[in-house]
């Protein structure tokens, strides 16, 4: 009965930590890229918040900042601006602040006002723009520099141009560096006086919302509106300001910052920090898993191979002996107060209840055994006291005769005898005792032995009956009684005595008939009443005269529905050959009811004796013949 | 099968039988005399519906009748003739005290 050894617990529990270490990771991650990507953002956001400022600042210096915007918007076209001034002194706007200086050499060109400017003339005043705006220029290059941002750069737009509002936008000033030149193609620092169509409905919506922002705000408060851009798919983010709101138009700063770097950064850190905690919890689950393996599986496969040794042999003993000696040991703290533990115990106290129950089943199956062959042997007993069942009598010829006695499946309490007096009288006994088994085969013995002595001591049929009646009703306190037919035979005459106490009828063919039921009134079964009186009568038999006596047996043989084999039967087959010899009687019986039970199972002993006389004379005859 | 009917009247235990009385139903009239058979000084045992005795239902019979023997009479009254050849051959008829 050995089934395949399931060992899937430690491999099952690994790959449970497994999973549990990859999805932990998985989901770490997750959440640490969306914490990063989001303070990323916010990072930006500040950042943009700083250059606006940065830029508001610059241009606050200028006290005639709003009157650049409106000049170097309505003069792009002709403006001569030197847009990558060596402030070495000779740079051309240099050049220029000094020509315009020696015109009017009381000015602070930085600090004049809009009344200052209209004065001049209007070369003058073209003039100054131009050498405003590089020096402007060369503000916003440092501001974007500073912030690392991707395009930096102010644009003058219609707020209320009929049905289009911010449907285009004229570029005032962009910051450049090396990464990015200035000129008028797409994806450069776009030059003074590039007008572009506003493409996408956000940069709109940012625009206005940043123009609706300044109008409403107090303190000068800066309004950064934008990040037109999903900042999770794309990596460029965009932002405006308004900076100046003048009757439909407005000038607005745009700041836009490139993410792509940061976010591969970010993504990297990310999976770094996973790693590092996956890394700790794989060593964390690898400590717990140490424990479990320590405190629980190794125990628990200690404790399967004990049971599977002990389904091997059946030993108890060496079984608790081991389990007692590897729960008493120190490591072994943790599991003698666990489940485990107490699986041990457990298992303990079923091998030694196995040990009980085995023992008894053992010492009933002895029993049983001890039982079955006594029972077999008291079988034999009984068998060995009847006599043999085809005798040969040489010094009587005048009878043949053959007896049989077929026992149910136990001992049985039929019985049959014979036997010759010293008178030379054969005396002719059957018998059956009213149960079956072992004590049903005593009483059997105790009556066969009685009846014996009483025959061997010179008495009557009936005297006979009468006596082992007495003794046999002595003590009888289960009530057991006897059915017995006696006769006694002078083998010289014929002429018998005969006493029935409750047996069934003799059958007797005479020579040449046939065979029929001898019936008379029958005595009481001997054992049953005491002080019973029993008769007893004479017959006498000619040559040839046949006698057949037998048990119930015989007639209540039982076929598969439960009929019986019956007197008529047991009649037709003894006519059926009238000459047979005694022992072929038998056999002719034995079939015909073996044939009508066609299987059934016989459950009362059978027992027969057939008789033939051949009478005095003729059996000497044949006998020398 | 066998049914088993009884009637007392003081000291007059009357017990109608119908069926067989054999190994298996035997223990059940034992029974009912067991529990009745005390003060009873007698018993009337009715066979007129009784089909079959077996030696088991003699025994108890027999036990019965030993019974009543000491404590007073015990009489079998309408016995078939089946059971009367019964009776005839196991020598019942001779210690019974059979009625009409």
């Amino acid at each position: 009965m050995k089934r395949e050894r399931k060992t899937g617990l430690i491999a099952q529990t690994y790959m449970l930590i497994i999973a549990g270490i990859i999805l932990s990771g998985a989901l770490i991650y997750y959440t640490q890229y969306r914490i990063a990507v989001r303070s990323v953002w916010e990072d930006t956001r500040d950042n943009v918040s700083q250059t606006v400022a940065d830029v508001v600042d610059s241009l606050e210096e200028y006290p005639a900042y709003t009157w650049m915007f409106t000049y170097w918007a309505e003069h792009a076209d002709e403006m001569d601006v030197e847009y990558e001034a060596e402030f070495d002194g000779d740079s051309l706007t240099e050049r220029k602040s000094r020509d315009l200086l020696s015109r009017y050499p009381d000015y602070e060109l930085k600090y004049l006002d809009e009344g200052q400017i209209g004065a001049m003339t209007p070369e003058d005043r073209k003039l100054y723009a131009e050498i405003m705006y590089a020096w402007l220029l060369r503000r916003i290059d440092g501001i974007k520099r500073t912030f690392g941002c991707s395009y930096l750069y102010i644009v003058i737009t219609d707020t209320d141009d009929g049905e289009n509002p911010y449907e285009r936008y004229l570029f005032l000033i962009s910051g450049a560096d090396k990464d990015q030149v200035r000129g008028t193609e797409y994806d450069q620092a776009y030059v003074l006086g590039v007008d572009t169509e506003v493409r996408a409905e956000e940069t709109k919506t940012a625009m206005r919302d940043a123009v609706i922002g300044k109008l409403e705000a107090e303190d000068d408060e800066l309004v950064i509106t934008g990040e037109k851009i999903d900042r999770n798919s794309t990596k460029y983010l965009d932002y405006y300001a308004a900076l100046e709101v003048k009757g439909d138009k407005a000038v607005l700063a745009g700041v836009t910052f490139y993410l792509g770097d940061m976010l591969d950064e970010v993504r990297l850190e990310t999976l770094m920090h996973t790693l590092l905690a996956m890394a700790y919890l794989s060593a964390l689950l690898g400590i717990l898993m140490l424990f479990i393996f320590a405190f629980m599986l190794r125990p628990l496969k200690r404790v399967l191979e004990e049971i599977r040794t002990y389904t091997g042999t059946k030993d108890s003993a060496k079984a608790e002996e081991h389990l007692t000696k590897y729960l008493s040991q120190p490591f072994a703290y943790a599991v003698r107060h666990n489940e485990i533990g107490q699986l041990a115990e457990d298992f303990i106290d079923m091998t030694k209840e196995i040990d009980t129950y085995t023992g008894e089943i053992q010492r009933e199956t002895a029993a049983r055994e001890r039982m079955e062959y006594e029972l077999e042997t008291a079988a034999k007993i009984q068998a060995s006291m009847l006599p043999d069942p085809c005798p040969e009598f040489p010094d009587h010829p005048e009878i043949v005769l053959s007896a049989r006695m077929l026992p149910a499946k136990q001992v049985g309490g039929d019985f049959y005898d014979y036997f010759f007096l010293e008178d030379g009288h054969l005396v002719l006994v059957i018998a059956d005792v009213s149960d079956k088994g072992v004590p049903a085969a005593l009483f059997m013995a105790r009556a066969k032995a009685l009846i014996r002595s009483a025959a061997a001591a010179g008495k009557q049929p009936g005297e006979i009956l009468s006596q082992v009646n007495e003794q046999l009703c002595e003590n009888n306190e289960k009530g057991y009684f006897v059915t017995v037919w006696i006769a006694i035979i002078d083998p010289a005459t014929g002429e018998g005595t005969a006493a029935n106490a409750g047996h069934e009828h003799p059958v007797l063919c005479r020579a040449g008939g046939r065979y029929e039921l001898v019936l008379y009134k029958h005595d009481l079964a001997v054992g049953l009443m005491e002080g019973m009186p029993y008769r007893q009568h004479t017959f006498k038999l000619g040559p040839g005269d046949r006698l057949f006596v037998y048990t119930d047996g015989v007639p209540e043989a039982v076929d598969h529905d439960k009929n019986q084999f019956g007197a008529e039967r047991m009649l037709e087959t003894l006519n059926a050959d009238p000459g047979a010899e005694p022992k072929e009687v038998l056999e002719l019986m034995e079939t015909a009811i073996e044939t009508f039970a066609a299987g059934e199972e016989r459950f009362d002993d059978t027992t027969m004796i057939s008789l033939w006389y051949r009478g005095s004379q003729s059996g000497k005859e044949q006998r020398q013949s | 099968m066998l049914n088993i009917t009884k009637q007392a009247d003081g000291g007059k235990l009357y017990i109608a039988l119908e069926g067989r009385l054999d190994t298996m139903t035997a223990p059940e009239l034992e029974k009912v005399l067991e529990e009745n058979l005390d003060g009873v000084t007698e018993l009337v045992l009715d066979f007129e519906k009784l089909d079959y005795i077996s030696s088991a239902g003699l025994r108890v019979l027999l036990a019965a009748h030993k019974r009543m023997l000491k404590q007073g009479e015990m009489k079998v009254i309408h016995v078939g003739e089946m059971i009367m050849e019964i009776f005839e051959v196991t020598g019942f008829s001779d210690i019974l005290t059979i009625g009409e």
